[in-house]
């Protein structure tokens, strides 16, 4: 993963925490690096042991960090770093899904060394979306909801996001259907 | 190959189509959203050529010649520049600029409002945004790192720098150092020596870097010290401390005491640092102390203590012969066993404990402790202890000397034992001697107030002479006990003199008069002389040096049957401040006897044995006397012969004074006074005072109330307010201190409350004054007394000789209504008397009944007396109080309602009694 995603973990942790919580989080997950540089790929375990001990830290579930996780990503991480870049991602919310699975695609291109998950998008009718995700990477569903919820956010529009499935085949897919008030 | 308009535009969303006029025909859906032409408009109308610039002109046939150009424009109004090149398509005659907008960075993307959507898919420029943006964020991070690392470099150089210095500052200390400073590697080898070992042990350090620490050591301490340091490694002991004698190269040993820390170097490896002292010096004077201690310990030994040494956790070290012995312990059962818990039981470990705080805390001390033997017997010893400290001025543990004090011990037990029994007696007799004295007032007070109201009442001379001599005989009993108080009070050292400014030739006359009246009837001449300067006011207590005074003359009067008593006062010397004199009382009595001067001035005895007969007294009058004098600081002497007469005198010094203005009593005849509807609360359980104080308050007007205990006297205040309360102390239910406090406390109220009682010991008026009262009456008292009192708290009005308007008495004898007697009886004025009388007698024992029936919660038997006295108050009280009795008889009521009812009931019916009591007095004895 890139530094980018454990930079956005911690600054979810000291804004919310404290310094001294984070430095706990990194004691507990023995994560000894000082900073990440978010263009660097760090190892995906870190970034697993990062949520692992915060879960304990904060004595919050694996789920609830996750999700609290994805929406500080939208909220804070993206807006702070490619602020201009994710408001030209859509006109709104539904415009931002649609195009979800290029920009994932584009991203590729900017991280080489990035294996971004990938998004496809079915329009079912008028008000409601079907999200399906295929990562090759294992637990990070409910990070994805957190993003979500958090795109929603950002447009200020309101959304139930429902998780339909969840299979493997060779890699993770799991499918969510988005109804868009 | 075709494409559909509609790809065409999926593809190019920017493109521009130009026709031969140079006019925009059609725009692609994105570069609509930029310029926003709904007909043909002219191409340099919206925009300008930026690339080629020169060899290019702004008609179709130049842009026909620019195919394989890359193409740069602008859109004049937004400044948007499109990059992108030219396609000619023949069929339709028409050039087709294909291109997208030139973005410098992500933000013109929200200038020109256009979203990624409006992008074909394969266009990167987008991407090319996007890697523009995450090299600029990298590009900060990398800038903060920079900060970061440049921060770090400069806290560790300057902290390099402090090390630096810190460790050139300890160089200097090793180099310099008295004491001798090495290191030794893991092999025992050394590494360093500081430059004063060289001094310390004779030998070049040349020549002992590199050779093992035992070189300098003899074979047994070689042994021990590599042993002692195997071990600190082994334990991974930080320090040790070690003393030991080491070999000089000259042969010499000399004692070390050595301190060693063990060390990791950078490499990992363990050394040791050590800091060596020469302490030869002080091993010497250990020795010497030694030796000087056991030299000490055989003369205590010798001289039966018993001595013992204990460390600073209490276990023994030494215990010697003697102490052993007082225990019953061989010294091997001792060492290593803890003192306090071999030794001491519970409570002594207490005691204990507290010595060794203080021991810890660097004080010698001595004191008593039981110890339990070995075979359980206790024993007393007196231990006289004291801590001892090591060389760092630690504490590290105490000796104690044992004294055997067991039968020294039993004597003091013997010895309190008896104190304290003599102490209880003689509480047990001032107790006695005040409750006697409060039991014989409170009655003669009572017969002391009748008598005065007697006499002032219409009287035959016959039952004036009896009046008289009652009231003079319960005068002179107050007079006895007021003695036996007296003493009882001196004896108990509880009384104290108020000196205040005291016209003492005032004080002697009025000693001569009160005289008079006796000295005329026994035909005897009463001399007065005063020798003293003109100016005759000291500070001195009136009341006690009168006592004195009036004891002597009063004996004198007594023992005298012809000739004369003369009072004397002298001055015999003086100073600044005070005057000494001499007082005497001069008889031509009967005298002493020798053999009894040595004896009169004990309590309860008389010179002649017939006397208390012949000339009556208690024999506490020289006694007391004496006291007083000795309390005034001199001492009452006397002078006698049998037959002659007798000469008591006694000097003593008082200090000088002004003259201060006499208060003048305001109003002398009180009976001419008035207290007009002062609401005054008696609160005494004594009937018969409760009565005394009604008749008295009566005839100033007052308008009098009455409780019987302090409780009632609160509920009443409860209800009303009173201008005075008489509160009397000992009471059932609520004594008057409680009581008082409650009204204060509970109450909050200020009325004036003054204590009517025969307790006088100061202790008793600092209680009553700490309750709250304002001041104090003491029983028996006279009408001028109470007089006083509530002149002090209320204003009197002088009396009008107008008589007293019918209605007060009406209010006075609020309860009572004869109105149906008087129906009934008609005027017959004995019979009603004898009802009245009947009623009284009756009622009372009806009340008593009733309260013990409350008392037991017998329901039935309460509401039977209430049917019973139902009739009789009917008859003789107001209307109120018959329903109340009704209310009693008849309602069903809890007990607590019907115990407020029933005390509410009985305080009213005897009050009923007591006005009925007045009534019968003052109209039927007429």
């Amino acid at each position: 993963m890139y530094g980018i995603v454990n930079q956005a973990i911690k600054g979810l942790i000291t804004e919310n925490y404290g310094v001294e919580t984070w430095e706990k989080v990194k004691a507990k997950g023995k994560v000894n690096t000082p900073f990440f540089l978010s263009d660097q790929p760090y190892d995906d375990d870190i970034t697993y042991r990062l949520v692992g001990s915060c879960s304990e830290v904060l004595e919050l579930s694996p789920e609830q960090v996750l999700f609290a996780f994805g929406e500080y990503w939208v909220l804070k991480t993206g807006q702070e770093k490619y602020g201009e870049l994710m408001k030209s991602g859509g006109r709104d919310f539904r415009d931002f899904m649609k195009n979800l699975p290029n920009f994932h695609s584009r991203i590729m291109l900017v991280y080489p060394k990035l294996s971004p998950p990938e998004f496809k998008v079915e329009e079912f009718d008028q008000n409601t979306l079907l999200l399906h995700y295929y990562s090759g990477r294992h637990g990070l569903t409910h990070f994805v909801i957190g993003l979500i919820h958090g795109l929603a956010k950002m447009y200020d529009e309101k959304m139930e996001l429902k998780h339909l499935s969840n299979e493997h085949n060779g890699h993770w897919h799991d499918l969510f259907e988005i109804k868009i008030n | 190959m075709e494409l559909s308009a509609e790809n065409y535009n999926i593809l190019f969303p920017f493109y521009i189509e130009l026709d031969r006029e140079f006019q925009l025909s059609r725009v692609g859906p994105s570069m609509q959203k930029i310029i926003q032409i709904n007909r043909p408009t002219p191409f340099c109308e919206v925009f300008q050529i930026d690339r080629p610039k020169l060899s290019i002109s702004a008609s179709f046939d130049s842009f026909l010649n620019h195919l394989d150009t890359l193409v740069i424009i602008s859109h004049i109004e937004k400044k948007i520049r499109f990059r992108g090149q030219l396609i000619y398509h023949e069929h339709i005659d028409r050039i087709h600029f294909i291109g997208s907008p030139w973005l410098n960075n992500i933000s013109e993307l929200q200038t020109f409002e256009l979203h990624f959507s409006d992008f074909a898919i394969q266009d990167s420029i987008t991407d090319n945004l996007q890697l523009l943006r995450s090299k600029e964020i990298v590009n900060n991070e990398m800038i903060q790192l920079n900060q970061t690392l440049i921060a770090q470099r400069d806290e560790l150089l300057s902290k390099n720098l402090i090390i630096q210095q810190t460790e050139k500052k300890y160089k200097t200390l090793v180099e310099f150092s008295n004491d001798l400073i090495y290191r030794v590697n893991s092999s025992g080898k050394f590494t360093y020596i500081n430059p004063i070992g060289e001094k310390i042990t004779g030998y070049k350090n040349s020549e002992l870097i590199g050779q093992h620490f035992t070189i300098l050591l003899n074979e047994v301490y070689a042994r021990k010290l590599v042993n002692f340091y195997l071990f600190q490694q082994k334990e991974n002991l930080d320090t040790t401390y070690i003393e030991f004698p080491f070999v000089r190269k000259d042969g010499l040993e000399v004692w070390l005491g050595q301190s060693v820390n063990l060390v990791k170097t950078e490499s990992g490896e363990r050394e040791f640092i050590a800091l060596a002292r020469n302490i030869d010096e002080q091993k010497k004077n250990e020795k010497a102390l030694i030796r000087s201690e056991e030299k000490y310990k055989g003369i205590i030994e010798n001289m039966k203590l018993g001595f013992l040494e204990v460390d600073s956790q209490d276990l023994i070290i030494r215990a010697y012969p003697r102490f052993c012995d007082l225990v019953g312990y061989t010294e091997d059962e001792l060492i290593g066993k803890n003192s306090i818990e071999l030794l001491l039981d519970r409570e002594q470990q207490i005691i204990m404990n507290e010595q060794n705080a203080q021991r810890q805390a660097g004080e010698s001390s001595v004191y008593e402790i039981q110890l339990t033997r070995k075979d359980g017997e206790k024993i007393w010893v007196l231990i006289s202890g004291a801590p001892y400290y090591d060389l760092e001025d630690n504490y590290i543990g105490s000796f104690g000397i044992h004294l055997d004090i067991t039968e020294r011990k039993i004597m003091e037990e013997e010895l309190k034992k008896a104190k304290l029994e003599a102490e209880a007696s003689l509480r047990a007799k001032e107790q006695f001697l005040a409750n006697m004295s409060h039991e014989i007032r409170t009655p003669l007070n009572a017969m002391m107030g009748m008598s005065e109201l007697l006499l002032q009442s219409k009287i035959n001379p016959l039952q004036l002479k009896y009046l008289e001599a009652i009231k003079s005989s319960s005068e002179s009993l107050l007079g006895i006990v007021n003695d036996i108080l007296n003493f009882s009070k001196l004896e108990a050292g509880k009384l104290e003199l108020k000196l205040l400014p005291t016209d003492l030739k005032k004080v002697l006359r009025q000693q001569v008069d009160l005289f008079q009246l006796k000295a005329d009837q026994k035909e005897i001449e009463l001399k007065l002389n005063i020798e003293l300067p003109e100016n005759t006011h000291y500070l001195c207590d009136q009341l006690r040096l009168g006592e004195i005074i009036s004891n002597l003359m009063g004996n004198a009067i007594k023992f005298t049957m012809e000739g004369s008593v003369s009072l004397n006062c002298q001055l015999i010397a003086s100073n600044l401040e005070s005057d000494s004199l001499r007082f005497e009382v001069i008889d031509t009595g009967v005298g002493i006897p020798k053999e009894k001067l040595d004896q009169i001035f004990d309590e309860f005895s008389q010179a002649h044995n017939s006397s208390d007969t012949v000339f009556g007294g208690t024999g506490l009058g020289l006694a007391i006397s004496k006291s007083l004098t000795e309390l005034f600081g001199g001492s009452l002497l006397v002078i006698s012969r049998e037959k002659e007469g007798s000469t008591f005198y006694f000097e003593i010094s008082l200090t000088r004074c002004s003259p201060l203005e006499q208060t003048e009593e305001s109003i002398s005849d009180f009976s001419e006074c008035s207290f007009p509807n002062a609401r005054i609360l008696v609160v005494d359980d004594n009937e018969l005072n409760r009565f005394l104080c009604q008749t008295i308050l009566d005839q100033w007007d007052c308008n009098s109330h009455f409780a019987t205990n302090g409780e009632e006297a609160i509920e009443m205040l409860k209800k009303e307010d009173f201008d005075l309360v008489l509160m009397d102390i000992q009471m059932p239910v609520l004594n008057g201190i409680d009581a008082t406090k409650y009204i204060r406390q509970e109450l909050n109220k200020e009325t004036i409350i003054i204590a009517l009682t025969a307790n006088t010991f100061e202790s008793d008026l600092k209680l009553y004054s700490e309750a709250g009262m304002n001041g104090t009456l003491s029983k028996p008292f006279k009408q001028h007394d109470l007089f006083k009192t509530l002149q002090t708290h209320l204003v009197p009005l002088q009396k009008t000789s107008e008589p007293k308007p019918e209605i007060d008495k009406a209010t006075y004898h609020h309860l009572v209504n004869l109105s149906p007697l008087r129906k009934t009886l008609g005027e017959n004025e004995q019979i009603m008397k004898k009802m009245l009388v009947m009623f009284c007698k009756n009622a009372n024992e009806d009340l008593q009944v009733m309260k013990t029936a409350m008392v037991e919660a017998d329901v039935p038997h309460i509401k039977s007396i209430a049917h019973k006295m139902k009739a009789s108050l009917s008859l003789l009280s107001h209307e109120d109080l018959v329903q109340l009795c009704k209310c009693i008889e008849l309602d069903e009521m809890e007990l607590d309602h019907l115990r407020e009812a029933v005390q509410n009931f009985t305080r009213q019916v005897g009050e009923l009694i007591s006005q009925i009591e007045k009534i019968i007095l003052e109209e039927f004895s007429k």
